[in-house]
């Protein structure tokens, strides 16, 4: 999974503002971005930049592609739009399947509903080559469905549609959740408003609870474009030869071809449509207002026929398209334990190695995303508090809005994007650990500080300053008060940081030497030979790196107390 | 004594407050009346340091506080939503200044707990906030902000958040509790009977400007 996706499922803290600031910032709190702003500009703004100065005046190339080239070359061309059609035709089915069971959940009362939600968390957890390997093993030529399909004549393998499941196994919880969190948030007057009014169900839906839920749901699906738009790992592993996108072309190019300068407009291409996107994401995400209090509308247990095949049509969709991969890996990789040919791997030093690797890559970048994502979201704090000071008013300053946005940049631009300028920018240390865990940590850290930020506005300003008028210096105020109320938090940004790194895949595949190899690269090597036996150790592979992604999730993440309810 | 001496703020490009000066005296209260959003929280939290004034200075007993940060200056501060810490238990609430003060935990609480007794709180030490009344959490709040013996109380619409009966017992119980402990408090309110309840004199913050009321 990329960490764009996962970004859907962490907390939001895009509205500025928020309660009052404690007023003037000290020397120390002035200097806390520093580092994350050097760390970014080294890793993502530097290697973007040579990216773009070699896509637009290339250098690498003896016979160079042009800017426009890209459309004149209709293999080119075909894969650009390809990689543009099939993120849209998943926002289309993801809208049309995610919304009515966002309604479900949303409205009615049944037991387990509770479960079904915090199911909903798994696919943002699960390893993107994980996700693949499930759908293969459910619909691939030798899966569960695809065995019995393939024996009736009916061949998936190169046709659009494993993409585009395994597309909607990722997207279809982004919007379900969207669309549930929207829908709490309209409020039960105006829909019962609108009702005494003479409106049916169905047109109070359309008149109220459409218009309320509409912004959510579109910034969702530009997450959604994003995902697709920019995705690699189940483009490379289930498009095939015709229907992989543009950015498994820009690996094929500079891992395969050595062709440089052309993968490099190809990526400037990609970088400008992602940009539009973005644009578009942020600008809906600064018309969204931050939710007021509202009067819920209340769940009700399911009445009549309708909304009893409306529950279970809902959690069976959500079975299909979310649940069964993820039971596929385990049945098919519990098979291949068991009976076939896949327990040998475990044992491989290989495997060991791979398994030492992911996790040692993964525990520094932890540690590293953690230590940079708390500076970056309490410079999000200071940087606020320093413009309401400057200002005396609430208005937010220039930079610290910068500031936040910053923290969203490593999810605009793809993998396979930082990875080559990466290349590009520093050929003499592409075979250097230091740059693949920074990579790492860049993909990483912003989960941690995203999910701080969020956190910390919606902390009331008073607790801290009553500590203060209680005697305790700043620091002990961040130690005794602030931290521990924003732990939560804190650990639910390090576990969606943990499940990055552990099942990070594009940049590794650029950047790590062989002796790096990491479990989703060993589970791509395993894919991409040919035998039984091979695909049974990618299964087992996939299956261990499944319990670790969702392992360490868990650990981290820890129960919820109940005063972190209250706080 | 604490004295404000010609305070001056702007807030969103508006004065807030134009030369503001107040003193008060010690073991007395004094009540700030005022519209919402006329500037008398501000003015609360420049005399406890949260905020900066643009102009102007705070004293205490004849010496200029006005660079001291919060902690420093000995004031403590009742908010509006009582701000007790979610994450500690009502005896911890309480704890906390003296632990800030240096004194170690396990005395501290036993502090806190003597302290919740005169308060009528005793069976809620290890209770969690969220878990009280409206008027008990006001309570705890008021026994946190009395234990460190504060050089002056600050009180903020503390009983705005209450109910009206609630609110009068409170005012009374309050008003009985901060003349008993011979504190000087700054009723930060905009509700006029409270402030005859509990204050000897009455200010308004009146378009940045103080009135005096009685």
């Amino acid at each position: 999974m990329t960490p764009l996706r996962r970004f859907a499922a962490s907390p939001q803290g895009d509205h500025a503002g928020g309660p009052a600031k404690p007023a003037p910032p000290r020397v120390l709190t002035k200097a806390l971005p520093v580092l994350p702003l050097v760390f970014l500009a080294v890793v993502l703004v530097a290697p973007v930049l040579r990216l773009l100065a070699e896509g637009l005046a290339p250098e690498v190339d003896a016979e160079p592609l042009r800017w426009l080239d890209v459309w004149q070359d209709d293999f080119l061309r075909w894969r650009v739009l390809w990689s543009f059609a099939q993120a849209a035709i998943t926002c289309a089915l993801a809208l049309l399947l995610g919304l009515p069971i966002a309604w479900v959940l949303a409205r009615l009362e049944f037991p387990g509903r509770a479960l079904a939600l915090r199911l909903l968390m798994l696919p943002f957890v699960v390893p993107t080559l994980v996700a693949a390997l499930g759908v293969l093993a459910l619909w691939g030529p030798r899966g569960l469905l695809g065995a019995p399909l393939a024996t009736a004549g009916i061949d998936l393998q190169d046709t659009p549609w494993l993409l585009l499941y395994g597309n909607l196994f990722f997207n279809l919880c982004v919007v379900v959740r969207a669309g549930v969190d929207a829908l709490e948030q309209v409020s039960a007057t105006r829909l019962a408003a609108a009702r005494t009014l003479g409106a049916s169900p169905w047109r109070a839906f359309w008149r109220v609870e459409w218009p309320a839920i509409a912004p959510w749901l579109a910034s969702a699906l530009c997450l959604v474009f994003l995902y697709c738009f920019a995705g690699f790992g189940l483009a490379l592993v289930l498009g095939g030869q015709r229907y992989a996108t543009a950015e498994v072309e820009i690996y094929t190019l500079v891992a395969h071809e050595l062709e440089l300068g052309r993968a490099s407009v190809l990526a400037v291409w990609m970088l400008a449509l992602t940009g539009a996107v973005a644009l578009a994401y942020a600008a809906i995400e600064r018309r969204l207002a931050a939710p007021g209090r509202v009067v819920p509308v209340l769940r009700q247990r399911p009445r009549g026929f309708g909304q009893w095949l409306a529950l279970w049509g809902a959690l069976a969709l959500l079975a299909v398209v979310c649940a069964a991969p993820l039971l596929a890996i385990v049945w098919q990789g519990g098979r291949a334990l068991l009976v076939g040919q896949g327990a040998a791997v475990l044992t491989e030093p290989d495997t060991l190695a791979a398994l030492w690797n992911t996790l040692r890559f993964s525990a520094t970048a932890l540690v590293c995303a953690t230590a940079l994502g708390l500076l970056h979201a309490l410079g999000v704090r200071a940087l606020d508090a320093a413009a309401q000071a400057r200002h005396a008013g609430p208005a937010p300053g220039v930079l610290a809005l910068l500031w936040r946005a910053a923290a969203f940049l490593p999810f605009v631009v793809s993998s396979v994007t930082v990875a080559f300028g990466l290349l590009l920018l520093y050929p003499d240390a592409s075979a250097s650990l230091v740059l693949l865990i920074g990579a790492y940590v860049l993909l990483a850290y912003p989960f941690v500080a995203k999910s701080l930020a969020a956190a910390l506005d919606g902390l009331p300003a008073s607790l801290a300053q009553a500590a203060a008028t209680l005697g305790a210096r700043p620091g002990r105020v961040f130690w005794r008060v602030t931290l521990p109320l924003v732990a939560p938090a804190l650990r639910r940004g390090m576990a969606f940081a943990a499940a990055t790194a552990l099942g990070e895949f594009a940049v590794t595949l650029f950047l790590a030497r062989p002796e790096w190899t990491t479990l989703s690269t060993l589970i791509y090597q395993h894919l991409g030979r040919p035998g039984q036996a091979n695909l049974d150790a990618a299964l087992v592979l996939s299956g261990l790196l499944m319990l670790l992604a969702l392992g360490a999730f868990s650990l981290i993440e820890g129960r919820q107390r109940e005063n972190e309810r209250h706080a | 004594m604490l004295e404000l001496r010609d305070i001056s703020k702007q807030w969103d490009h508006r004065p807030l407050l134009a030369g503001v000066s107040l003193q008060l005296p010690a073991g007395e209260t004094v009540a700030l009346l005022g519209a919402s959003g006329s500037g008398k929280s501000t003015l609360l939290k420049i005399a406890a340091g949260l905020e900066a004034p643009e102009r102007g200075s705070v004293w205490f007993d004849g010496q200029d506080i006005t660079a001291w940060p919060p902690e420093r200056r000995g004031f403590a501060l009742m908010f509006q939503d009582f701000a007790l810490f979610p994450h500690l238990s009502v005896q911890d609430n309480v704890a906390f200044g003296l632990v800030e003060q240096g004194q170690r935990k396990a005395a501290a609480r036993e502090q806190a707990r003597e302290m919740l007794a005169r308060f009528g709180l005793a069976d809620r030490a290890t209770a969690r906030v969220w878990t009280l009344s409206g008027g008990e959490q006001q309570r705890v709040a008021l026994a946190r902000a009395l234990i460190t013996r504060p050089r002056a109380l600050l009180l903020d619409e503390p009983f705005s958040a209450l109910d009206t009966a609630l609110r009068e017992q409170l005012r009374n119980e309050f008003h009985d509790r901060i003349t008993e402990a011979g504190m000087s408090a700054l009723l930060v309110t905009h509700d006029e009977a409270e402030a005859r309840a509990m204050a000897q004199h009455a200010w308004a913050l009146e378009a940045g400007r103080l009135v005096p009321r009685w």
